[in-house]
């Protein structure tokens, strides 16, 4: 922890020396410029935009989660599912996201363009990590649970969730973190009316280098509260086994 | 509890070839034989795991606990229950065998906290808990230290007495098959069939206290001999 904090002054001192020498607030503006713009943003009225981005987050990383523990589940549980799927995760997996996004723009409504890169960015670490917890179910647990004569749910949520539970976790976290980094990028292409993105860029047009550095500690600030939040969910439930 | 004309086969090597063996009933038939030699195959069979459903009720104490970590252990014995039990039913059927077997403590605790042979203990619990007609055992009282071994043998005997059914138990353990069985059968290597049966007729609640008498050195002998059977039944 001391070094935590050693490293981050260090940091912000660096940025500051050099901004001193600079001495251009376009270029690059001090710590306190960028810390009173995001004083600005909190002042403002930003809520609706920060909300309207998280709100596309979520539209992508919901799905990707559901259909990511889902298929990488099924393609983990039955080898000729998961021999059929490969060549589509392949594609999932490697496609740029530009790519998507120019893509979904001729596929679907502006709007919902930063959502579907989110799905296609979140998605392969879900499914991978399910389809990893699926291997990785006890055998002899599952024998147990064919003795003693388990229904379908005593399987579902007695056996096999928990036993995927912390991989699921450790997915969502990663992908919670890159879909945050998607969605931006997104925005920035596609441009809706209330979103981080287009901020950023207006920002950038305008010459407001601090503003746009404090929008981008804003999300920095948001991806670390969720990756502390999923890594407390986390460690809770290491501890309990 | 018969098995009749049983053949398992993994790859080249036949490690039943139609086997047939006749359990007695409300006893504890234990079953010895060379490593590798389909014991525990053949209690896999019978218990169903390798496809078939049964259409008797079982319990099955393996050589671990085989516990889920993360259900208290309560909780383990409750979701092993069919629901033909009501919820309350269950909770107290659960307190009734865990307090059985001396963990009315720690019933609010996770398998994690406890020790092996308290784990043991309450996979013991479960089985005891579930109705059953037939219980299954896999060398259950291995990987545990001798003083908790003694216990767990004495504690598994209390509570068949009180509940007697047909067991089926695999023992590499000759003192095991002194202790529990009403009868020792003795496998030969693969394919395998009964080199040995052999009857104990001294009462159980004595037999500890004599680990050296007449009865107990011939079931060693017996099984021993049994043990240098070759696989091929002449003819």
């Amino acid at each position: 922890m001391l070094w935590q904090i050693f490293g981050g002054v260090t940091f912000i001192a660096v940025w500051q020396i050099i901004a001193t020498l600079l001495n251009n607030s376009y270029i690059l503006p001090r710590p306190a410029a960028v810390l009173s713009a995001l004083a600005g943003l909190f002042a403002g009225n930003n809520a609706s935009i920060l909300s309207a981005t998280l709100g596309r987050w979520l539209l992508g990383l919901a799905p990707a989660i559901l259909f990511g523990m889902l298929l990488g589940s099924l393609s983990a549980a039955y080898a000729r599912f998961g021999a059929f799927m490969a060549p589509l995760f392949t594609v999932i997996k490697s496609i740029p996201i530009v790519a998507v996004i120019l893509l979904a723009l001729v596929w679907l409504k502006a709007p919902y363009v930063p959502s579907f890169a989110v799905f296609l960015a979140a998605f392969p670490s879900v499914c991978e990590n399910s389809a990893a917890g699926v291997r990785g179910i006890d055998r002899r647990l599952t024998e147990m649970g064919k003795v003693y004569r388990f229904s379908l749910s005593k399987r579902l949520f007695g056996i096999y969730l928990p036993s995927i539970a912390s991989y699921v976790v450790a997915a969502i976290k990663t992908a919670a973190g890159i879909g945050l980094k998607a969605v931006v990028v997104t925005e920035l292409v596609v441009q809706p009316v209330h979103s981080v993105g287009a901020q950023m860029q207006t920002a950038r047009v305008t010459l407001s280098t601090d503003i746009l550095l404090a929008w981008t500690v804003l999300v920095i600030l948001m991806g670390y509260l969720l990756d502390r939040l999923l890594g407390l969910v986390e460690k809770q439930l290491r501890n309990r086994y | 509890m018969r098995i009749d004309g049983y053949t398992k086969k993994y790859g080249d090597l036949t490690v039943f070839d139609d086997f047939s063996v006749e359990f007695y009933d409300q006893k504890i038939n234990c079953i010895m034989g060379p490593s590798g030699c389909g014991k525990t195959t053949l209690l896999n069979a019978i218990a169903g795991l390798d496809g078939d459903k049964l259409k008797i009720n079982i319990s099955y104490i393996f050589q671990e606990p085989r516990l889920l970590p993360w259900k208290r252990i309560r909780q383990n014995i409750m979701i092993a229950l069919p629901d033909t039990f009501t919820k309350a039913e269950k909770r107290e059927r659960a307190e009734k065998y865990l307090t059985a077997v001396g963990l009315e403590k720690f019933m609010n605790y996770y398998p994690a906290q406890l020790s092996g042979g308290m784990r043991q203990r309450a996979a013991i619990a479960r089985a005891f808990a579930v109705p059953c007609d037939l219980l299954l055992m896999d060398e259950p009282f291995n990987g545990q230290d001798m003083k908790t071994r003694e216990e767990l043998i004495k504690l598994f005997l209390k509570l068949w007495k009180e509940e007697p059914k047909t067991v089926i138990a695999v023992t590499h353990s000759f003192s095991e098959a002194w202790l529990l069985g009403d009868r020792t059968l003795v496998l030969t290597k693969a394919p395998a069939h009964i080199a040995a049966d052999i009857n104990c007729f001294t009462p159980r609640e004595i037999r500890a206290a004599n680990i050296d008498c007449g009865e107990a050195k011939l079931l060693r002998q017996k099984i021993e001999e049994a043990f240098e059977t070759p696989s091929e039944t002449p003819g």
